[in-house]
């Protein structure tokens, strides 16, 4: 999704904002301003991103940047620290099971949204995005009061929590998608033979399979990241990796942290690679 | 007379408070072209919707055959719908595209190519099986989704506006082929469409629509030299409308004195007509004679006031001396093509035939 939304070009600013074309010297200056504006948000957006990522090869127990060595320690700790390691575990197995409960409700929500709601879509759809405006810390602590009312396993609370605070994502970025479906192929593939549900799978999946796609890396990413509903769900052997991070950096503070960090990030670029590349792919064998 | 394959008894479809559509009664009968037509949103897609199931009737059933199929799902109806974008898959090939039916009807994989490979055959488009929609023109497209639609095999093939999107060239040609097709297939056909040409040339019986009602269900013939009401008169090609009232009726005829001038005989419509009734004199443009000289027995005296040329026809527009307006169709040959702008002339009007007009 992001490639395609990103890939208006930059070099349009030979024209002014009244749509004349400027003169020649006052373009070239409008788009030097331009880039150096574009450049400094950047560096504002990813400069602690690097400084992490160098920080996290510091030889010594100082976070000091530039660093002064350059060693893999903190990287051997990490991995040699049950603690960190067990909780990554379960931060990818949190991550990918609410990711895939978040994708296919949100599939099935979307769709009743866009194709079953008539003139009452607008409120559902703002009904199925309110999770993104109420903060992750009411959610977390409705559900907890929630839990002691309805007796449901600690765990399960944590997925339930995790598939809320995915979910308004997935439903956003699969109507999207759905938008982009002609409803007449529905109808024909009715007409053809197919069941409601056989329609759902021969054409209306296959056709917005990127979307799906995006929205199960973006459910991901966002439930990976998550310290609020960890924060009050998680119980005790059963941490997130944010939260091994917080209650660990609450006595100690060692570049490990930058390390796991910097694993965390390159996790992230990697799924971010996968989804350009599908999608990308998918493009090509024109869908 | 051909026994009828499907029945629509009182169907009604709301829009909210709007009338979509009906009450609407009428049958397809075994092997015949019916066309639904009408301006926009008079209801025929919708009709046709209900037909294909993908619309539930609020009122009324549909009966195929000994069979009451008013609410059976459209994916057991048998019907092949062709839409008027076509709505092939895009990702799938033409052959998927076409092979979709038969798949969902657990065929066995040689018969399913053995049929696709037929169908495209008839359709005129042999070989194109691996390629995807983007890939073909759209009389390809349109042959691909008949295809695709025939290759079931269906009780009723379905057509919606099947060729709006095409250029003019082309429509022409699948207008030909696609009535040749559903002949040799010899299936019962519902053709939607606002083209009256398209109508009248493809078509076994028309049903004119307007506003969710039928207006009239007639032979494109019939629909022509006998429309029932001004609705069907003024849609169907071009009418003048003379206000008259009715002099004398026998013998199934009328005798009107017209707002022109002049006394002339008409046909009457079903509801008959008395005299002293208040009703139009309906005639077709080519019915109104004109000519330069009087030819005495009641013509009445006109001027021309535009005469437009178009190749093979002369379009005259006419005010008579009492200051009413009326149009003329004549060939363009030399007799008429003298008759210029401003020239003063003598009208009678031929096969003329009695409207009610409405209050």
């Amino acid at each position: 999704m992001p490639a395609e939304r990103t890939a208006g070009s930059p070099a349009t600013a030979g024209i002014g904002p009244t749509g004349r074309p400027l003169p020649f010297a006052s373009a070239a200056a409008g788009r030097y301003a331009l880039g150096a504006l574009v450049t400094a948000i950047y560096v504002f957006l990813l400069a602690p991103v690097v400084i992490i990522i160098f920080t996290s090869f510091n030889p010594t127990e100082a976070n000091t940047f530039p660093p002064s060595g350059f060693s893999l320690r903190w990287y051997a700790k990490f991995l040699d620290s049950g603690g960190f390691v067990d909780a990554f575990k379960f931060s990818l197995w949190l991550g990918a099971i609410a990711a895939v409960g978040a994708t296919v409700i949100g599939f099935l929500s979307a769709y009743g949204i866009v194709r079953f709601l008539g003139r009452r879509r607008e409120a559902g759809q703002s009904l199925a995005l309110l999770p993104i405006m109420i903060p992750h810390i009411l959610i977390s602590i409705s559900l907890l009061l929630a839990l002691t009312i309805v007796p449901f396993p600690e765990l399960g609370g944590l997925i339930v929590g995790h598939i809320i605070i995915c979910l308004p994502f997935t439903i956003a970025g699969i109507i999207a998608s759905l938008e982009g479906v002609d409803a007449q192929l529905e109808l024909a593939a009715r007409t053809l033979g197919a069941s409601r549900l056989r329609t759902l799978w021969e054409v209306v999946i296959p056709l917005i399979a990127p979307g799906l796609l995006s929205a199960l890396i973006f459910a991901f990413i966002v439930s990976f990241g998550d310290v609020y509903i960890a924060l009050f769900l998680s119980g005790p052997g059963r941490t997130t990796l944010p939260i091994e991070i917080f209650s660990y950096m609450q006595w100690e503070s060692t570049p490990v942290v930058a390390a796991i960090t910097t694993v965390q990030i390159l996790l992230i670029i990697v799924l971010g690679l996968v989804v350009e590349r599908l999608v990308g792919l998918r493009k090509l064998m024109r869908v | 007379m051909p026994s009828a394959a499907l029945e629509l008894r009182g169907v009604l479809k709301r829009y909210g408070s709007a009338l979509g559509v009906g009450p609407v009664d009428f049958d397809v009968r075994e092997g015949e072209l019916l066309t639904l037509l009408g301006p926009s949103g008079c209801g025929k897609t919708t009709t046709l919707h209900i037909i294909a199931g993908l619309l539930s009737p609020d009122a009324g059933t549909l009966r195929f055959g000994e069979r009451d199929i008013t609410r059976l799902d459209p994916q057991h109806r048998d019907m092949g719908l062709v839409f008027q974008n076509y709505a092939l898959f895009p990702h799938k090939s033409v052959f998927d595209n076409v092979a979709f039916g038969l798949r969902m009807r657990r065929l066995p994989k040689d018969e399913i190519r053995d049929r696709v490979g037929r169908m495209l055959e008839v359709v005129g488009l042999p070989g194109v099986e691996a390629r995807f929609p983007d890939q073909l023109s759209g009389g390809q497209r349109q042959r691909v989704a008949l295809a695709r639609a025939l290759v079931i095999e269906p009780t009723l093939l379905l057509l919606d506006e099947p060729l709006s999107n095409l250029d003019a060239v082309l429509r022409k040609r699948m207008r030909h082929d696609l009535r040749e097709i559903q002949q040799r297939l010899g299936i019962a056909t519902v053709f939607v469409t606002h083209d009256q040409d398209e109508a009248f040339e493809m078509s076994d019986r028309v049903i004119l629509m307007n506003r969710g009602q039928i207006e009239q269900v007639a032979t494109p013939e019939e629909l022509y030299d006998s429309p029932a009401t001004r609705f069907a008169a003024e849609f169907i090609g071009e009418a003048n409308l003379i206000e008259g009232v009715v002099a004398d009726v026998a013998d199934g005829a009328a005798v009107v004195d017209a707002a022109v001038g002049g006394r002339y005989p008409a046909r009457l419509p079903d509801g008959g007509a008395r005299s002293g009734d208040q009703v139009y004199l309906m005639v077709r443009p080519e019915r109104v004679d004109i000519a330069t000289a009087p030819p005495g027995n009641g013509a009445v005296p006109a001027t021309v006031t535009k005469r437009v040329f178009s190749g093979d026809l002369l379009a005259f527009t006419l005010r008579t001396e009492n200051g009413h307006e009326l149009v003329a169709s004549k060939p363009s040959v030399a007799g008429y093509r003298a008759i210029g702008p401003d020239a003063a002339v003598w009208v009678d009007l031929q096969d003329c035939r009695v409207l009610p007009r409405e209050s």
